[in-house]
This record gives structure tokens, C-alpha cells and sequence, in this order.
């Protein structure tokens, strides 16, 4: 039943699919969401984009291949499509549309309070010196340092060469380390 | 150590990047509250997101096709003026060129020799040669030919393909003591007209195909849209000079009709009778002749 209404949701690329999406959904649906939230989106923005991430992966899974893993794999559609979401965003800014706007705001201040909550104090500024990267960085620390991927998947992920995944984290860390600072002493002169 | 090594130990990856101890103990915190933040319950299924995927294919469908209908409407619409522009229609005629409809219809049939009555010609007039451009559109392919008036008798005679463009003139005719030959009128060769015998007329000239037609256009559209405006009689006298200027002009069929509806609208009853008339004296079997024909009073 879900194969046929996925069947009728895009024609398929291939005879034979080389991706248990039903499975995949059961195992990684919860860490995409995650993940999308760690990259700050808000508990809703994240689950359409975890359903559209999904929907891309069953467009590709003729693409996939089956010796790799499905997780870093899913990251990386979401991540291009979390892209994709905030030029749509910026656009919506740009045309004023305020319900949408409004509605993301909604969301990222509930998520800001559920972090309040738990995190230290060191801590939450470590998450807002992760806030100020731009997207590129920022996925990179994230898959690495809080998802837990190595650099060969983050490479397989964002299809760029391993070589290149290492020297762009260790900017990327430096970055986030001079942003960590930057909050420190702003902190310090109040 | 490998680069992989030392990208895998957290410690020594955050260290070549400078980060201190404490840095590394709010990062490492961080990650811990992180992970340590309450599961996210998915509250969407695979099904739901596969019938997402459907409406948003209809979706993305019916866009598809509203654009693509406004796309057509809008060249459709903007294009129209564009492939109809008078101009255009104007520019695709030679300047020498004859419409259609004031050739008559035997020359349009292309008679291998056609014979005129002897009384419509004058016997007196001296053998003259017309080439065919000047009474046929340049873009129809046919051979050359020329038409020799000799007393009492004018005939066409065509050339064969390989024969030299010379003209043809009879042994012992005398060459025409007209110059130059393309100067000659082609209502010379027109043997359906009533005209007076005597009056083959050789009056209009052959202008150069290269010739600026923009003051021609210019003054013909004046003309038009003082009719269209309501103002006739200026109207009137703006198609009498294209006339006057350009006996041999693009639109001078057009200015001729123009001018019997300006003369119509102005209320001009005696000079609509003449023009009238003497537009179907010329052209009988034009498409508009029957128009032209109620103006005038009925006998």
C-alpha cells in the first residue's frame, strides 16, 4: 500500500529499488529531525523538512548505493534542502510575509526556552557561537562534532573529497572558537 | 599520526585548532546537552508523507500548466500586433511591384502570345518594348518576355531560359524613341481597359528598389489617421497628394480607396462620382468594386 502511494507520488527511476525506505524511515525518521533542529530549525520547520528529505530519498534511491550508510546519506539531502529553505525563507522576508515569518519565529523560540532549560551556561554560548557560522560551517561541525559522522561520510554526504571535508572543519573550528570568544567578552564587558 | 587519526581523537582535533581546555569542556558540554535534550517524536508517517509527495506533484502540475497558458496568451497577444504590423505587409512588396488585382486576368493567366483588338492600340505610337518586371512581382518565376506593339497588333513574346536577355525587336522595326525603357508605364500592356485609344499611358516611372519609402508611409498613415479621427476632408487632401507624389507608391491602391471613403465621410458627392468612377473604370473586378459601386447614383 505505501509502495504504491509512493509509486504514484513520482514515477520511479529504476525497476528495482535498492532502498528499504519504510525501514530507513523506522531508523533514521528521529535523527534527521535532530539534525535539522541542531542546524536550528524550529520542532515543525524540522519535520517538513525530515518528510520532504524522505520524499527526495525515494526520488533517489536508484541513486543509493547499498554498500554505503543510509544515515549520512539522508544528512546530506536534508542538509541541500535546509539550504534550499532558507533562500525560500529569505525570499518570504523579502516579500514580507509575515504569517510565515512568524510562524518560524514561534518555533525557534520554543526551542530556544527548551534549551534554556537544560544547558549550562558555557554551553548555550557554545550553541549561539554555532548559530553565528554560515550554513557550510555550521552543518560541518554539526555532523561531525555532535552527529558523530567521520570525515569520510561528512565527504559522502556533502559529495566533496575527503581532503577537503578535513581542512574545511579545521577552519570551521576555528571560526567557531573565535565566535566563542567574541560572546565571551562581550559577556565580560557588560 | 594521520590526519584521520587526529580528526578522530577530540582532543587533538580542537588543539590544532587552538582551542583551550575550557573550550573544549563547554564544547564537550554542549554536544552532552545536546544529546541529552528530550527525543523528538516524529508525528508524521511514511504514508502521510507519500500522499504529501502526491498533492505536492498536482500541485507542482497545475503551475506548470497556468504558466504555461499564460506564456502562450501572452505571446499570442503581444505577437499579434507584431506579425501585423502594416509595415511589415508593405515591406515584404517591391516598390515596382503591381498588386494582383490590377493585373488583369488573362495576363495573369501567362498566355503564350496574346492578341490585342487593333482598335484599342494606337497605330501611330512608335514599337515599344516593356520588360516584364515592370508589370509582374519580381519574386514570381517566370521567364523573361517583352511586349512589342506593332500596328494593329501587341503580343507577348517569352524567351526561352537559354536565350540571351536581349530584346527582341523585329529585322526592319524601328527601337523605341522612348529612353529608357523601364521608364515605360505598365498600363501600356493592360488590354482589358477602355481607355481612350490613344492614351496607352507611358507616364509612371520605375523607382529604384532601393528607394526610402519612410516619407510614403509616413504620409499615407497621416492621412489614415486624420480618416480615423473624423477629419476627412484634411484627410481627403492628405491621400490626394500621396496620390499626386507617389503615382507609382506601395499603397496607392489603398490610398486610392481611402480616398473615396475620406470623400464618402466628408460628404463630397461630386468628387466622390468622380473618383468613383474613375477608380472603377481602372479596376472593374476588384474585390471592393461592388462597395465603390453603391456610392455612386443609381441611373
Amino acid at each position: 500500500m505505501l509502495s504504491s502511494d509512493l509509486a504514484a507520488s513520482e514515477e520511479p527511476r529504476a525497476a528495482k529499488a535498492t532502498l528499504d525506505l519504510e525501514h530507513a524511515f523506522a531508523a533514521h525518521a528521529e535523527q534527521i529531525c535532530r539534525f535539522l533542529r541542531r542546524l536550528g530549525l524550529g520542532r515543525h520547520e524540522a519535520e517538513d523538512l525530515m518528510a520532504e528529505t524522505f520524499l527526495v530519498a525515494h526520488q533517489k534511491r536508484a541513486d543509493f548505493d547499498p554498500a554505503r550508510p543510509v544515515r549520512p546519506w539522508l544528512m546530506g539531502i536534508s542538509a541541500r534542502l535546509l539550504k534550499r529553505h532558507r533562500r525560500k525563507m529569505w525570499f518570504s522576508s523579502l516579500l514580507s510575509l509575515k504569517l510565515e515569518r512568524e510562524a518560524a519565529s514561534l518555533d525557534r523560540e520554543e526551542k530556544d526556552a527548551e534549551h534554556a532549560l537544560l544547558e549550562q551556561e558555557d554551553a548555550a554560548r557554545m550553541r549561539r557561537a554555532l548559530d553565528t557560522l554560515n550554513d557550510r560551517k555550521r552543518t560541518m561541525l554539526v555532523m561531525r562534532e555532535l552527529e558523530g559522522l567521520s570525515g569520510e561520510e561528512i565527504a559522502f554526504a556533502l559529495g566533496m573529497p575527503e581532503a577537503t571535508v578535513y581542512s574545511a572543519l579545521h577552519y570551521a573550528r576555528k571560526d567557531l572558537l573565535k565566535q566563542y570568544r567574541r560572546l565571551l567578552a562581550l559577556e565580560a564587558m557588560r | 599520526m594521520s590526519r584521520r587519526e587526529r580528526e578522530d581523537d577530540f582532543e587533538a582535533r580542537w588543539g590544532e585548532a587552538g582551542a583551550s581546555a575550557a573550550e573544549q569542556a563547554a564544547l564537550a558540554a554542549h554536544v552532552a546537552g545536546s544529546d541529552a535534550a528530550p527525543r523528538h517524536r516524529v508525528s508524521i508517517s511514511l504514508r502521510q508523507i507519500a500522499q504529501r509527495g502526491v498533492k505536492a506533484r498536482e500541485r507542482r502540475m497545475r503551475w506548470t500548466i497556468a504558466v504555461a497558458a499564460a506564456v502562450a496568451i501572452a505571446v499570442v497577444w503581444f505577437g499579434r500586433p507584431l506579425v501585423n504590423r502594416p509595415e511589415d505587409q508593405v515591406a515584404e512588396r517591391p516598390v515596382n511591384e503591381v498588386a494582383p488585382s490590377q493585373v488583369p486576368a488573362a495576363k495573369q493567366a501567362e498566355p503564350r502570345e496574346l492578341a490585342l483588338e487593333p482598335s484599342a492600340l494606337d497605330r501611330s505610337q512608335p514599337q515599344v518594348e516593356v520588360p516584364i518586371e515592370d508589370v509582374a512581382p519580381r519574386d514570381v518565376h517566370r521567364p523573361k518576355s517583352s511586349v512589342r506593339k506593332a500596328a494593329g497588333k501587341s503580343t507577348i513574346e517569352i524567351e526561352k531560359p537559354s536565350e540571351p536577355p536581349a530584346q527582341h525587336v523585329l529585322p526592319g522595326e524601328l527601337t523605341p524613341s522612348i529612353d529608357p525603357p523601364s521608364k515605360l508605364s505598365r498600363t501600356a500592356i493592360e488590354p482589358e481597359r477602355d481607355e481612350p485609344a490613344a492614351a496607352p499611358r507611358i507616364e509612371a516611372k520605375h523607382e529604384e528598389p532601393a528607394r526610402d519609402r519612410g516619407p510614403e508611409i509616413a504620409l499615407y498613415r497621416r492621412a489614415l489617421d486624420l480618416l480615423r479621427r473624423g477629419e476627412p476632408e484634411d484627410a481627403a487632401e492628405l491621400f490626394r497628394e500621396y496620390l499626386t507624389k507617389y503615382p507609382q507608391g506601395s499603397l496607392r491602391e489603398e490610398a486610392e480607396l481611402s480616398l473615396i471613403e475620406a470623400l464618402a465621410a466628408a460628404g463630397k458627392d461630386e468628387e466622390l462620382q468622380v473618383e468613383a468612377a474613375r477608380w472603377l473604370a481602372r479596376h472593374p473586378k476588384h474585390p471592393r468594386a461592388d462597395e465603390v459601386r453603391k456610392l455612386l447614383p443609381e441611373k
